[in-house]
């Protein structure tokens, strides 16, 4: 997956979202997203909350 | 930000490096197509943003066609291509960024000397929103896809950043969809299979339900309370696993295929069809008896044979050893005796002569009816014969009828009887058989054995004796079979039962899967709540935003086009996609269909001009690359007036970059008293774009006049005649302009001198009685305005032209502080 983008760290409106958002899952996509820059990092987030279901699963 | 100073080698059009100077409140630069004025607009936003619409929409066309397109084509060095740019910033220091072009096309960036990563310093961000209008993006905003047109001017509203957000959200959910880590994949796999073979179970149907509305725990409710419907009273949670691996053994032993050993019951004896066909047999047996005796009767009234046996017997062997190539030869003496008389002789002995002929024909087909009679019976036996289980179905027939003793042992011993009474039928049957084909090689011999084949009706009696003792034991085994029926029946497990069981056991074992089947569901379904969350906000803010940048939009439309009743109304935008609304009278429509090119052009600078006007924007200048090019002449004079001043009055920097010589000049001439630059771009070269600083159009005019009235060559006093009927026209246009503050329309070019002299009139500064030298001049040069070869003119002497190059000269020393240009 490549960089798609050149976000801005401090961009006021993200910040905003991330306010309006009530989940932890949405605060912590956002987060990497700005952290790291790339959808990657999302992805990761979605797939590290995967194993961790499927921990506890076993 | 404002610009001062554009420093550009390698990059675009630029081979050598060069130095533009930017300083000034207006820049202009004029040349005709393919002399680097694009190359210009390029470095300045490459610089500023490290990339260029241009190429990122090249390489959505084709990343190949457009590889390495920001470098020049001759560059080689030294060093790497790049552009600075040097400014100065709202606070009023001066900076400096330098980016360098690296050979895989990312590029190195600093920022007044220093290594830098971005521009965040200076709010220079966002791909969209930035002061440059440059041709393609004109262009491409208006008849671009309304999905893209969103992206671009939510983009230029500043939302960018939550579009690449949402962007990037949707990327990662399909790289998840696409990427599940092995075992989720598997474990998706096996929970779709589980779930719809639960699915698939009436009494399960409420589990699969609960499991699809997300509510895991009430499934797993569901599930265990079937679960312990299936199990012994008193099963514990914990131990629902085994207590289902033992029921499904248990059923499994009990899958016995009961109904495969079943047998009818045979009423009677007498009536049954084995039965009447044993008569039968009798019937035929007698029958070939009969056959058998006639056939006897009629040998021995026969005549006896002349020839004794053993002689007849000599003679076949005889006739059998003679060699076909001496045939006349005896075999046993050598004689030639053998006549072919004698041998037919010899041969009619040895053959049976007899007085009357006696055939068997009668007696073999009434052995063959009897035979035939009795296949058919044995065939009907063969369907009164029982299946008899096998070892293990023989144990696994004792456990289930395991209450039922004496049934199970009367039923064994009537298995053990009738492999006894088969094993004696089947013996009796081939002493039969046998005796049969005794009788029958008998009668091909034309032999009747003493006694009438006396083994024959003691083998059909003691195989008629075995089968009625077989029925009896399989009517036996009949009964015992029903007694015991029931008793199994009430123990069999079906296939159904025993897959059920399997199910639940997978569905105990597999529970964990179907948890992390609705994980994967559950995330994807949070990344596409974020999408819409993020979609939702960006709308919100969008409509916040437009409320006041439409209006800002509308307001630069109105500047350039003006009040009408057909034209752009307004933007409506929507969650993925925005559209350009025009209106025709009181009605509605799409601008993009329905507007003209120059009123679409309009709307593409209006909007434009708004993003880079915006307040908090981070730049205070703005680049216009042809912006008229498909204006008429009354907008491209709004856009001189208006636009222009509006910018200025407003404290931007303008930059113009322009392809035609007369808009500069114009612009040049309408703001003098900003001190415009204007650059006049002749040629390309080799080396780049070859940028020269000119002065007013009119000062350039009176230079050519003098370059060329002295000339041996009638071609260029020519032109300096005509030189000097622009000067004229020019004079005049430019005094108008400074003094008035309105610009002359291309309808005053080439006109008349009444014309002039009425612009002249209104000229408070002009002198009236320079009028007259105006008017000599243009008198004298306008004939040679004509193109008319019928009416050819004498070209002027150097001694005709200097006097009024004198004369222009004195009226524009006078008037030089008049026109701003000391």
């Amino acid at each position: 997956m490549e960089k798609t983008h050149f976000p801005d760290s401090s961009d006021p409106l993200l910040d905003e979202l991330e306010k309006a958002l009530e989940s932890d899952f949405h605060k912590s996509c956002i987060e990497a997203y700005l952290a790291k820059a790339s959808a990657m990092a999302i992805a990761q987030i979605a797939i590290d909350v995967l194993a961790k279901a499927a921990n506890e699963a076993k | 930000m404002k610009l001062n100073k554009l420093i550009v080698r390698g990059l675009r059009g630029f081979n050598g490096e060069q130095t533009i100077d930017l300083n000034g409140d207006l820049v202009i630069f004029s040349g005709s197509n393919g002399c680097g004025k694009t190359s210009i607009g390029e470095a300045i936003e490459w610089v500023l943003y490290g990339r260029t619409l241009k190429r990122m929409k090249g390489d959505e066309i084709s990343r190949r066609e457009y590889q390495g397109s920001y470098q020049n084509a001759h560059f080689g060095g030294p060093g790497l291509p790049f552009v600075e740019l040097h400014f100065t910033d709202s606070t009023g220091v001066m900076h400096v960024i330098r980016r360098e072009l690296k050979a895989d096309e990312t590029s190195v960036l600093r920022v007044d000397g220093n290594i830098a990563a971005n521009l965040d310093q200076f709010k220079i961000a966002a791909v969209y929103d930035r002061p440059l209008v440059l041709q393609h993006t004109l262009q491409d905003f208006i008849f671009m896809k309304p999905k893209n047109r969103y992206e671009v001017l939510s983009g230029m509203l500043g939302l960018e950043g939550l579009i690449e957000f949402r962007k990037a959200v949707e990327e990662s959910k399909t790289f998840f969809s696409n990427n599940l880590p092995r075992g989720a994949k598997e474990a998706q796999s096996r929970a779709l299979l589980l779930v719809g073979s639960m699915n698939r179970e009436p009494i399960l149907k409420p589990v699969t339900a609960a499991i699809k509305q997300g509510g895991l725990t009430e499934a797993k409710k569901q599930f265990v309370q079937v679960t312990f419907g299936r199990l012994p009273s008193g099963t514990q949670e914990s131990g629902i696993l085994p207590a289902l691996e033992k029921a499904k053994t248990a059923k499994e032993r009990s899958k016995l295929d009961w109904g495969r050993f079943s047998l009818s019951a045979i009423a009677s004896p007498e009536d049954h069809q084995a039965i009447s066909q044993l008569r039968g047999l009798k019937d035929q047996l007698s029958a070939f008896g009969a056959e058998v005796e006639m056939v006897r009767a009629r040998i021995e009234s026969a005549e006896p044979e002349a020839i004794p046996p053993a002689r007849k017997d000599f003679y076949a062997l005889g006739i059998e050893f003679v060699d076909s190539t001496h045939p006349e030869n005896c075999p046993f003496c050598g004689e030639d005796t053998l006549k072919p008389e004698r041998l037919a002789e010899l041969k009619a002995q040895i053959e049976f002569v007899g007085s009357s002929s006696i055939s068997f024909t009668g007696v073999i087909g009434a052995i063959e009816r009897f035979r035939s009679m009795l296949s058919t019976q044995a065939t009907t036996i063969s369907r009164i014969t029982p299946t008899l289980p096998s070892e293990s179905e023989v144990a696994t027939i004792g456990e289930l009828a395991v209450d039922s003793k004496k049934g199970v042992d009367d039923y064994l011993e009537a298995i053990r009887q009738v492999a006894r009474a088969a094993a004696d039928l089947r013996e009796k049957r081939q002493r039969l058989d046998e005796e049969i084909r005794v009788a029958r090689q008998a009668l091909e011999g034309e032999k009747i054995p003493e006694g009438q084949f006396p083994g024959l009706p003691t083998a059909l009696q003691e195989y008629n004796d075995s089968v009625r003792s077989y029925i009896s034991v399989a009517n036996g085994y009949a009964a015992t079979y029903a007694t015991l029926d029931p008793v199994i029946k009430g123990k069999l497990a079906s296939e159904e039962d025993v897959r059920f069981l399997d199910l639940l056991i997978r569905g105990v074992k597999e529970w964990g899967d179907i948890r992390i089947d609705r994980q994967i569901f559950e995330t994807l379904e949070s990344l596409q709540d974020l999408i819409r969350r993020t979609r939702l906000f960006i709308e919100t803010k969008q409509k916040e935003i437009l409320q006041q940048r439409d209006s800002d939009i509308k307001a630069w439309y109105l500047l350039l086009s003006g009040a009408s009743d057909v034209g752009y109304e307004q933007i409506v935008p929507s969650t993925d996609n925005l559209e350009l609304r025009a209106k025709t009278f009181t009605k509605q429509m799409m601008a993009a269909p329905n507007l003209s090119q120059c009123q679409l052009n309009c709307v593409g600078l209006a909007v434009y001009l708004a993003t880079a006007t915006r307040p908090g924007s981070p730049c205070q200048f703005v680049l216009f690359d042809d912006p008229i090019q498909s204006m008429d002449d009354d907008h491209t004079e709004a856009f001189k007036k208006t636009v222009i001043q509006r910018l200025l009055t407003s404290g931007f920097q303008v930059l113009l970059l322009t392809h035609m010589d007369t808009f500069a000049g114009d612009v040049e001439r309408l703001y003098r008293a900003s001190t415009p630059a204007l650059y006049k771009m002749e040629s390309y070269t080799l080396s780049g774009p070859n940028i020269v600083p000119h002065g007013p159009a009119i000062k350039r005019l009176l230079a050519e006049i003098k370059r060329d009235k002295d000339s041996v060559n009638d071609a260029f006093r020519k032109q300096s005649t005509l030189g000097l009927r622009q000067f004229v026209e020019r004079f005049v246009k430019d005094l108008y302009s400074s003094e008035t503050g309105q610009s002359v329309t291309k309808r005053f070019e080439n006109k008349s001198w009444p014309e002039l002299r009425n612009l002249l009139r209104q000229c408070k500064k002009f002198e009236p009685a320079d009028e007259a030298i105006l008017e000599d001049t243009h008198e004298f040069a306008s004939p040679y305005l004509h193109t008319d070869d019928s009416r050819p003119q004498t070209v002027p002497s150097p001694s005709h032209l200097n006097p009024h190059h004198t004369a222009m000269s004195k009226l524009y020393e006078k008037y030089v502080a008049v026109f701003n240009l000391t």
